[in-house]
């Protein structure tokens, strides 16, 4: 009798990915409070990375952007992919056991941040031309008027926003789940590969 | 914040053609813009805005047009016509410097971005996303997709009332928002895990409700009211599917 | 029918149901009293068969349906038997409806139920449960109490044979709770019901049967008199209002009648008696 439809995902994973979606887009609010020189706008993606894995970190990327494409600026669906690496990588570095330590989570940021400008170079300057019309313009300008190619001062631009949002997003997730009693956590696979070592 | 969404309510055909006949144009014509030249490129984009205007929503998607696309084409044209060197790079005026490629190169990148920004903003000021995801339903997509796109839409504003109120209690008890900025990361901290855990505790819940309500029980789901489709609709998409995959083995051949 | 048969759960650090045994026939409209941290959301959460794995732990016992454990049955087999209306309304609601009277479809539409079934059981409910006026707002938009009232129409709407309502009145104002009570009452008959609530007040009168859920245990004194006036309960729940109220009169003012266990008032409805008997004495 038992005839549970087959689904990739549980049902509670598909929730915590919708209210992951809307912790990315809420966490620029308290950004704008503290002012601080980072986006904050993935920190929901990677904690359904480490929580979920890789595949529904990326999900998670993807449905932010488009999201955001619907109710604010379309231009946002073309970076999905870039969201998608994020949690693609993320996961997998979680799967990887690189969310163990701190100094781990410190490299495993670095390494988003690397992943995501692989991507994030193509799409900006084959798509954008190389500028967004924000203020990484004139990072982008500075680079190529003092002799870099275009691809690498949109990569050193990208690289360089990315990198400190990056590691603080995944600082931040890592000190979360540490003390996140496990009644909240329970019944997310992927937790264990990032539990210290006891 | 849905209020401040982009979608305009209207009567227009537009409003009323099925969603996924929209989204279908929309995706044929992000794939065509990669291969109209130029002036093409910003002629559609008029046609676009003008269509909008027939539609009733011309006011909005015109505005937010502007808005979105104007700092991108300065920029664009700026960066490509004066700033990245290239060999034809003619002096203006003392430092200043043009060169003729690179503004055909802003026109083009400019124009696109122009075209699939006007068509994105129609279609969305034109679709309720409740009426997109009826119509996702209707055709049988996974329930997960809708939930995906329909859930966070509905508890943004939840959520964005939330992120106040841990905000105003966290600083009336003397949690401090500016000093050093390693004391905004705390700041931070304090301010996030409130709200990361209490998001968790609803996702947890609320998957407990929506299996008990036979969410995903059944690989489909009825929809009462399904966004009305016609027999032209349905051929137009698939003509427009049929397009876009010649125009994709086009360009990979090309 | 559902049996629970020595149910013992907990979580990690504790125990919360320690032998809990339970049999509830067709149609009975049961209550459950218990203080905060009883286990009254524990048990619902288990009669519903929510719970599996995870932090729930199960250490003995389990519960029944028909004869046949929560797994064995399909989702939507289980949709369609039991609903539980939890404690906290805005956690509750699905997430997915952008309208009230899409949120109290839901359900059925999940079920894949016939066109014109689901649109009489939506119009039907929502009539019922007077959520008429707000079919087209957000449901994160309302108040606790409408919240609370949609929740309990997104779960009829599924027409189960068994409700669960953990402290379904805790937002509600009298007239909704008692239109609440009468909305539960008119029920077919073979639907069971069960109400988890921290005082009597408001289920005496509706209950059929009383139980009371203290320290991992659940008991029954015989019948709802006795319940009530057994001394751990009157320690841990309190005796009912009206109760309370007449034991306070007796003491100041001998009355007309002899109030004891037997016969002192526990509603409304038996305290006016009483008193018109003594008016006309
Ligand atoms: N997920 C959980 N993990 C660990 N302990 C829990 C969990 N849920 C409940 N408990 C504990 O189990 C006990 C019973 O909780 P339960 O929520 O069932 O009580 P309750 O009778 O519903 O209380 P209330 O009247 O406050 O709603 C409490 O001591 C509570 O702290
Ligand atoms: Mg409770």
């Amino acid at each position: 009798m038992s005839a549970i439809t087959k689904t990739y995902f549980d049902t509670k994973v598909l929730a915590l990915i919708a209210v992951a979606i809307v912790i990315n887009i809420v966490g620029g609010q308290f950004n704008d409070l503290l002012r601080l020189p980072i986006f904050l706008d993935s920190i929901g993606t990677i904690l359904v990375a480490v929580l979920a894995g890789p595949i529904a970190g990326a999900i998670t990327g993807i449905f932010t952007n488009v999201i955001i494409g619907l109710i604010f600026a379309p231009v946002a669906a073309a970076f999905a992919p870039v969201a998608l690496v994020i949690g693609l990588v993320a996961g997998l570095l979680a799967r990887a056991g690189w969310f163990r330590t701190i100094w781990q989570t410190v490299i495993s940021g670095v390494v988003i941040a690397a992943a995501l400008t692989v991507v994030a170079v193509p799409i900006r300057i084959y798509i954008f031309g190389g500028v967004t019309g924000s203020g990484a313009d004139f990072f982008v300008a500075y680079f190529s008027s003092v002799g870099q190619t275009l691809v690498s001062s949109v990569a050193f631009t990208v690289f360089g926003s990315n990198v400190a949002d990056k590691v603080l997003s995944a600082l931040l997730v890592w000190g979360l789940v540490r003390q996140l009693p496990e009644r909240l956590t329970a019944g997310y696979d992927y937790l264990k590969f990032s539990k210290a070592a006891a | 914040m849905l209020n401040s969404s982009i979608y305009c309510p209207g009567e227009s055909s537009l409003h009323r053609a099925n969603p996924l006949t929209k989204s279908t144009g929309l995706f044929t014509v992000v794939v065509t813009s990669f291969l109209l030249p130029p002036p093409a490129l910003w002629v559609v984009s008029a046609i676009i805005l003008l269509i909008g205007l027939a539609c009733g929503v011309g006011g909005s998607v015109i505005w937010r047009y502007v808005l979105l696309s104007l700092p991108f084409t300065l920029a664009v044209f700026v960066f490509h016509g004066a700033i990245l060197p290239r060999s034809d790079m003619q002096p203006v005026l003392g430092w200043l410097h043009y060169s003729l490629t690179g503004l055909e190169h802003a026109s083009l990148v400019g124009g696109r971005i122009s075209l699939i920004l006007a068509s994105s903003l129609l279609f969305v000021s034109t679709t309720a996303p409740a009426t997109l995801l009826r119509a996702l339903d209707a055709a049988r997509w996974p329930p997960g997709l809708s939930f995906l796109l329909a859930s966070p839409l509905l508890l943004l504003d939840q959520f964005t009332g939330r992120a106040r109120a841990i905000s105003d209690a966290q600083q009336t008890r003397g949690l401090s928002v500016d000093g050093s900025p390693w004391r905004r990361l705390q700041a931070l901290r304090m301010l996030l895990v409130p709200l990361l855990t209490s998001a968790l505790a609803d996702a947890q819940e609320r998957s407990h409700v929506l299996t008990a309500r036979g969410f995903r029980a059944l690989p489909y789901r009825t929809v009462i009211d399904p966004p009305a489709d016609t027999r032209f609709q349905r051929f137009l998409r698939w003509s427009l599917a049929v397009f876009m995959a010649m125009e994709t083995a086009f360009m990979v051949l090309r | 029918m559902i049996e629970v048969i020595d149910l013992h759960v907990g979580f990690a650090s504790s125990d919360v149901l320690k032998g809990v045994s339970l049999r509830v026939a067709q149609g009975e409209r049961l209550a459950i009293l218990g203080g905060n941290g009883s286990g009254k959301s524990t048990l619902a959460g288990w009669l519903a068969g929510w719970f599996s794995g995870g932090t729930h732990r199960l250490t003995a016992g389990g519960c029944l349906w028909n004869g046949k454990p929560w797994d064995d049955y399909t989702l939507v087999e289980r949709a369609a038997t039991v609903q539980l209306v939890g404690q906290f309304p805005a956690q509750h609601i699905s997430g997915r409806a952008f309208t009230v009277a899409e949120e109290i479809a839901f359900g059925p539409e999940n079920l894949g139920l016939p066109h014109e079934e689901i649109v009489t059981r939506r119009d039907e409910t929502l009539a019922a449960c007077h959520l008429e006026h707000l079919a087209g707002r957000d449901p994160f938009t309302l108040s606790g109490g409408e919240q609370q009232r949609l929740v309990i129409a997104s779960a009829l709407a599924l027409r189960p044979k068994l409700m669960i309502l953990d402290e379904p009145f805790s937002n509600l104002d009298p007239e909704a709770r008692s239109h609440t009570l009468s909305v539960l009452n008119a029920l077919p008959a073979d639907v069971s019901v069960i109400i988890m609530d921290t005082n009597p007040d408001t289920v005496l009168g509706w209950a059929n049967r009383l139980f009371v859920l203290h320290e991992g245990k659940i008991s029954e004194f015989g019948n709802i008199r006795a319940t009530l006036f057994d001394p751990t309960v009157i320690a841990t729940i309190g005796l009912p209002a009206v109760t309370r109220c007449f034991l306070e009169i007796e003491r100041g003012s001998g009355s007309a009648e002899n109030l004891s266990r037997d016969n002192l008032p526990l509603t409304f409805v038996e305290a006016a008696a009483i008193l018109r008997r003594s008016r006309s004495a």
